[in-house]
C-alpha cells in the first residue's frame, strides 16, 4: 500500500479517500485478459475494501453492453480498435495502454509436427480455428497475419470454426478438435503442454494494444480511476507481462 | 372484496406488461428503415434459411425417433421404465449449454465416438450437421414427452377393437391410435419445432459460432451482439419472436377444446 501510494500517490489517494467502505465498481473486460486482470483485481479489493464486479466477454460484446446499458465504471478492451469507438462517442476518457496481444500459432499435440510456421496453415487437410474479426482482437490480427505472410485463401479454406473469445480458441486447440489456431500466447499458457506455441514473426502484424479507460457513466469515477492507475502501474504491467501480454 | 380482485389481477397485469414492454422496447430500438436494411443483409437471410432448414430436419429426426419411443412409453411396461423416462426428460431440464459440452466431449475428435465418425468421414463438429444434431437432441425430448401424453390419452380399446376386426397391431396403431392422437401429436411437433428453432447453447458448443456457416438465428443474435452490430441482432431477434409467436399460436389452436365426435355420437338421440 505504501509502495503503491509512492508510485501514483495523487490519483490513488484521491480514489481511496472518496471510496465508500464496500463500494462496487462495474468493470467490463475482454475475456482473454482474465489471467492478468484477476490478480490485480484481488489486490485492489484487498487494499481498498471496494468490490469489483467484472464482466468478461469478447470485446465487441462488452462494447455493445456498455453502449446499451449506459452503466459501468471501467472498460478494458482487448484492442484499441474498440476503445477508440467508445472514446469517439464521448463515453470513455483517460485511455491508457496496458500491454499487447502477442500473436502466436497454437498447435494441438496431435498436429505438432505438421505446423511449424504460417506457411503450414494453408496445407490441405489441416483444421484451423480463427477469431471472428468483428468480435475480437485476435480475429483482426489473424486476418492481418494471413494477408501479410500467408495464403489467405488456403487458410480460410482450412478454417472450420470461428470463435468470439481467446478462451474458445484455446479450448478448441487443447481438446484436439482443431489442429491449430492463431491465438495469443496468453491464452495458450494455462493449457501447458497441450498447446505448442509457434511464434509469428513481428513483421507479419501490428500487435493489438490492450487499453483501459474510465467510462462516462462511472458512479465512482475516483475509485475507477484508481483501479485504472493500478492496471497501468509497473505492478499492473508486470501482471500483464506475466500473463503473456508483453512484447516477445 | 375489491382489494382481493386487485390482488388477484395485479400479478397477471404485471407479467403481461413486462413481456410486452420488453417486446416493444426491442422493436423500438430499430427504425423500420433499419429493420428493412438488416433483413436484406446477406447474413440475416443466411441465418433465416439455415434456421428453417436445420430446425425442420431436426424436427423430422425428432419425430422419427420420438414417436415410436413415445408409443412404447405410453403402451408398454418394461423393466427400468421409470429410469428410462427420467433419462429421456433430462435434456429438457439440463441447460442446453451443458448438454452441448457433453455432446462436444462425446463427439470431439479425440473421443472414441467422435474419432470413429471422423474416421468414416462424418464431420459433425463445427458443421451444419452439428447444428442439426444439437437441435434434434433438444427437440426429441420435448416431442417424446408431449407425444407420450397425447398417445396415452387415447383409449387403447379402440386399437384392440380394430384388432378384433382383423387389423394387424402395427396398422391398428398407425390407422387408429395415431390419428386419434393427431392433434396432440401435431402440438408436440410444433413445440419440438419451436424448441429446435430457438436452440442456442448446445449449438454454440457443438457447431461453434461461425458466420455464414453455422449461423442460425439465435447464433446471429449472439454474434452480432458480440461485434456491436445491434441492428442485425435485433432484426434476427424480432424474426425469432415472430416465428415463436406464430408457433405458440398454432399450439393454442391445435390444443383448443373442440367437441369430441365420439362423445357426441354416444350422446346423440336416436332419430325417430
Amino acid at each position: 500500500m505504501m509502495r503503491l501510494s509512492l508510485v501514483f500517490g495523487p490519483v490513488l489517494s484521491l480514489g481511496l479517500a472518496a471510496a465508500a467502505p464496500a463500494e462496487t465498481l462495474h468493470v467490463y473486460s475482454g475475456a482473454g485478459l482474465r489471467p492478468a486482470i484477476e490478480p490485480l483485481a484481488d489486490a485492489f479489493e484487498a487494499r481498498t475494501g471496494a468490490k469489483l464486479a467484472i464482466e468478461y466477454a469478447g470485446t465487441g460484446q462488452i462494447l455493445a453492453r456498455a453502449r446499451t446499458t449506459g452503466r459501468g465504471d471501467v472498460f478494458i478492451a482487448g484492442t484499441r480498435f474498440f476503445s477508440d469507438q467508445l472514446e469517439a462517442e464521448g463515453r470513455l476518457s483517460g485511455v491508457v495502454a496496458l500491454g499487447i496481444h502477442g500473436a502466436a500459432i497454437g498447435v494441438s499435440q496431435a498436429a505438432a509436427d505438421r505446423v511449424t510456421g504460417i506457411a503450414d496453415l494453408g496445407r490441405p487437410g489441416l483444421r484451423l480455428a480463427l477469431g471472428d474479426p468483428q468480435a475480437m482482437a485476435l480475429g483482426r490480427t489473424a486476418d492481418e497475419i494471413m494477408a501479410r505472410c500467408g495464403d489467405p485463401e488456403a487458410i480460410r479454406t482450412n478454417t472450420v470454426v470461428r470463435a468470439t473469445t481467446l478462451q474458445q480458441l484455446a479450448m478448441y486447440v487443447a481438446s484436439g478438435d482443431v489442429d491449430a489456431a492463431i491465438l495469443a500466447r496468453s491464452a495458450a499458457l494455462p493449457h501447458g503442454a497441450r498447446i505448442a506455441l509457434v511464434p509469428v514473426p513481428a513483421e507479419c502484424y501490428s500487435a493489438e494494444e490492450i487499453t483501459a479507460g474510465l467510462l462516462k457513466s462511472a458512479d465512482a469515477p475516483d475509485l475507477a480511476a484508481a483501479f485504472i492507475a493500478l492496471l497501468a502501474s509497473p505492478e499492473g504491467r508486470a501482471a500483464f507481462e506475466a500473463a503473456g501480454f508483453g512484447a516477445e | 372484496m375489491r382489494g382481493l380482485a386487485i390482488l388477484l389481477w395485479a400479478p397477471l397485469v404485471l407479467i403481461v406488461a413486462t413481456i410486452l414492454g420488453a417486446l416493444v422496447s426491442l422493436a423500438s430500438q430499430l427504425p423500420l428503415s433499419g429493420l428493412a436494411e438488416a433483413l436484406a443483409a446477406e447474413e440475416t437471410r443466411f441465418a433465416i434459411a439455415l434456421s428453417l432448414r436445420s430446425s425442420l430436419i431436426a424436427l423430422a429426426l425428432a419425430l422419427l425417433l420420438g414417436l415410436p419411443t413415445a408409443w412404447l412409453l405410453a403402451r408398454r411396461r418394461f423393466f427400468g421404465k421409470a429410469v428410462v423416462e427420467t433419462v429421456l426428460d433430462l435434456p429438457m431440464v439440463t441447460p442446453p449449454l451443458v448438454a452441448g459440452i457433453g455432446l462436444l466431449f462425446l463427439l470431439g475428435r479425440e473421443a472414441p465416438v467422435g474419432g470413429a465418425l471422423a474416421g468414416l468421414g462424418i464431420e459433425i463438429l463445427f458443421s451444419p450437421a452439428g447444428v442439426i444434431l444439437a437441435q434434434t437432441y433438444i427437440a426429441s425430448s420435448v416431442v417424446i414427452r408431449s407425444a407420450r401424453a397425447a398417445i396415452g390419452a387415447v383409449d387403447p380399446d379402440y386399437a384392440a377393437n380394430a384388432a378384433t376386426l382383423g387389423l394387424p397391431p402395427f396398422w391398428a396403431t398407425l390407422l387408429v391410435e395415431l390419428p386419434m392422437a393427431g392433434r396432440g401429436l401435431m402440438a408436440a411437433a410444433v413445440l419440438g419445432w419451436a424448441r429446435a428453432l430457438g436452440e442456442f447453447g448446445a449449438t454454440l458448443m457443438l457447431a461453434g459460432a461461425t458466420r455464414m456457416r453455422t449461423e442460425t438465428l439465435p447464433m446471429a443474435v449472439y454474434l452480432n451482439i458480440a461485434s456491436g452490430r445491434t441492428d442485425i441482432a435485433i432484426a434476427c431477434a424480432l424474426i425469432l419472436l415472430a416465428l415463436a409467436f406464430a408457433l405458440l399460436l398454432a399450439i393454442r389452436l391445435l390444443t383448443a377444446d373442440r367437441p369430441d365426435p365420439m362423445t357426441e355420437a354416444r350422446h346423440a338421440r336416436p332419430q325417430a
